[in-house]
């Protein structure tokens, strides 16, 4: 999988690739127990510091996207990943403020549910439908 | 040595490195003039490679002839390899000269177009295993190559002659002789066990420099890399054993140990070497830095990205970029690899295999 970082954007290269590591799992382009490069590898590639790096996995593990082992790296680790009723909470929490900026743009509910499944079909096109 | 068999030396290295300095604007990256990050059309591309043709031709002839009279005049070896690196320096001031000049009109371009693009850079995030367990295919054998070669030396140090010969000419004959003690005969293992943490070096690097793909088509590119990747280790795997073995008959030679007839010989000591050049050469052109001229089916469309890192790159040579650590990155003009001056890992390597190649020179000489 290619990640795409764009230096000229407002938006740190650690969202950046945080977010692109999320939606290649979302999408099945990395697999579950698929291995993600080494924290040098990586930071060396796209030509940042290591601490930036490290900040991703860090996030990405907490958040139950990846774990990390000191023999066999980084791996993407889904398992422990459930949209219960905590999640749903904090994805409330995350999707509030949009929904007021879209309230606030005068954007019709039809027409954010047509966004939002459009994306979906774009991320994971089985799941959509 | 007369000047005749000077010249047979020394005459195809010239031709050599300008035949080189000729073709290697055929070879840059696509997304790369003179070590300038070029973003398509907005360069006349051809124009500026064969005007540095032009120059590289003139300075060839008139080097030549200046390298004509010298080695007439002074026909030594330290003349000719003297002139050796100042072809090569010539060379590179020649390349500097039009990585400034590309950068000009990249800049006056710039200037004119309304929107400058997005810096965006893609990289693939398949995992790189530090070491390969093939490459051990070749270590192995090439350490046990090495013991056996110190054990041969350190065995048969009471066999070897008092004087032992210090050179010899081209068809194999003795033409000096030195005293035997224990640095002019152990020089020879040392060597083996140079060359094998050479090679060793090379292997990493291979593994862990900083994979660049090309902007305009980064999916063809991460392909290319692997091919890149994986011919450079064969071709460093399949190397290495032979020079230790190459090695190891030479330094036999040397210590009258061995007797070579004049083909064997010239052919150990010239016709050997000089394959290896070739091969290395055409592998090169072949696959081309970052494996660009791998013939291989494109996989994706190509796109307006463009990433410019021009400003970590100084004068096109020296890369140097402290954010970034990375060690080991492959050289925009040239063939090859560099390292990243500003990571303090790479410096004091580097300095460090410097001194230590110096220290066993120095030692034993």
């Amino acid at each position: 999988m290619l990640l795409k970082i764009n230096f000229s954007i407002d938006k740190p290269i650690y969202q950046q690739v945080k977010e692109q590591i999320i939606e290649g799992i979302a999408s099945g382009k990395l697999e579950n127990g698929e291995s993600l490069p080494s924290i040098r590898q990586l930071a060396t590639d796209i030509g940042i510091n290591m601490h930036t790096v490290n900040k991703v996995y860090a996030q990405l593990k907490n958040e139950g996207y990846i774990s990390i082992h000191k023999r066999s790296g980084v791996m993407v680790n889904t398992v422990n990943l459930q949209s219960g009723k905590k999640y749903v909470e904090e994805l409330e929490e995350k999707i509030k403020p949009i929904i007021a900026e879209s309230i606030c743009h005068g954007l019709t509910k039809e027409r954010f549910k047509e966004i939002t499944s459009a994306l979906f079909q774009h991320l994971h096109p089985e799941l959509a439908s | 040595m007369n000047s005749i068999s000077i010249f047979a030396i020394f005459l195809p290295v010239f031709l050599l490195i300008a035949a080189i300095g000729f073709i290697l604007p055929n070879y840059f990256r696509k997304d790369l003039l003179f070590g300038i990050k070029i973003n398509e059309e907005t360069i006349d591309q051809l124009a500026i490679k064969n005007n540095f043709k032009y120059s590289h031709i003139f300075i060839t002839i008139i080097f030549l002839t200046l390298v004509t009279l010298l080695l007439y005049q002074f026909p030594t070896e330290k003349v000719g390899t003297y002139l050796i690196f100042i072809q090569i320096i010539l060379l590179y001031i020649l390349l500097v000269a039009y990585n400034r000049k590309v950068l000009t009109l990249k800049l006056k371009a710039r200037l004119t177009k309304e929107h400058s693009q997005d810096n965006v850079l893609e990289v693939d995030i398949e995992k790189r295993a530090i070491m390969s367990r093939s490459i051990l295919l070749s270590v192995i054998p090439s350490m046990i190559l090495v013991v056996v070669h110190f054990i041969i030396f350190k065995i048969c140090f009471d066999k070897i002659p008092e004087k032992i010969p210090s050179s010899f000419d081209l068809s194999g004959n003795i033409i000096n002789y030195t005293t035997k003690n224990w640095n002019t005969v152990m020089w020879f293992p040392f060597i083996s066990l140079f060359v094998l943490i050479v090679f060793i070096i090379l292997f990493v690097i291979i593994k862990i420099s900083k994979q660049e793909l090309i902007s305009q088509d980064a999916k063809t590119s991460r392909i290319q890399q692997k091919e890149f990747r994986k011919r450079w280790n064969g071709f460093f795997m399949i190397l290495l054993p032979l020079l230790i073995i190459h090695n190891i008959l030479i330094s036999l030679r040397y210590m009258l140990l061995i007797e070579l007839d004049k083909i064997a010989f010239i052919v150990i000591t010239l016709i050997f070497p000089l394959l290896i050049v070739v091969a290395a050469l055409v592998l090169a052109l072949k696959t081309g830095q970052t494996g660009h001229k791998i013939a291989i089916q494109r996989t994706g469309r190509r796109k307006h990205l463009y990433y410019n890192d021009d400003k970590y790159w100084k004068l096109g040579l020296i890369y140097y970029n402290p954010n970034d650590p990375t060690i080991f990155v492959e050289k925009r003009m040239g063939i090859g690899w560099t390292i990243n001056m500003a990571n303090p890992i790479a410096v004091s390597g580097f300095i460090l295999f410097i001194v230590l190649t110096f220290i066993l020179i120095r030692y034993f000489r």
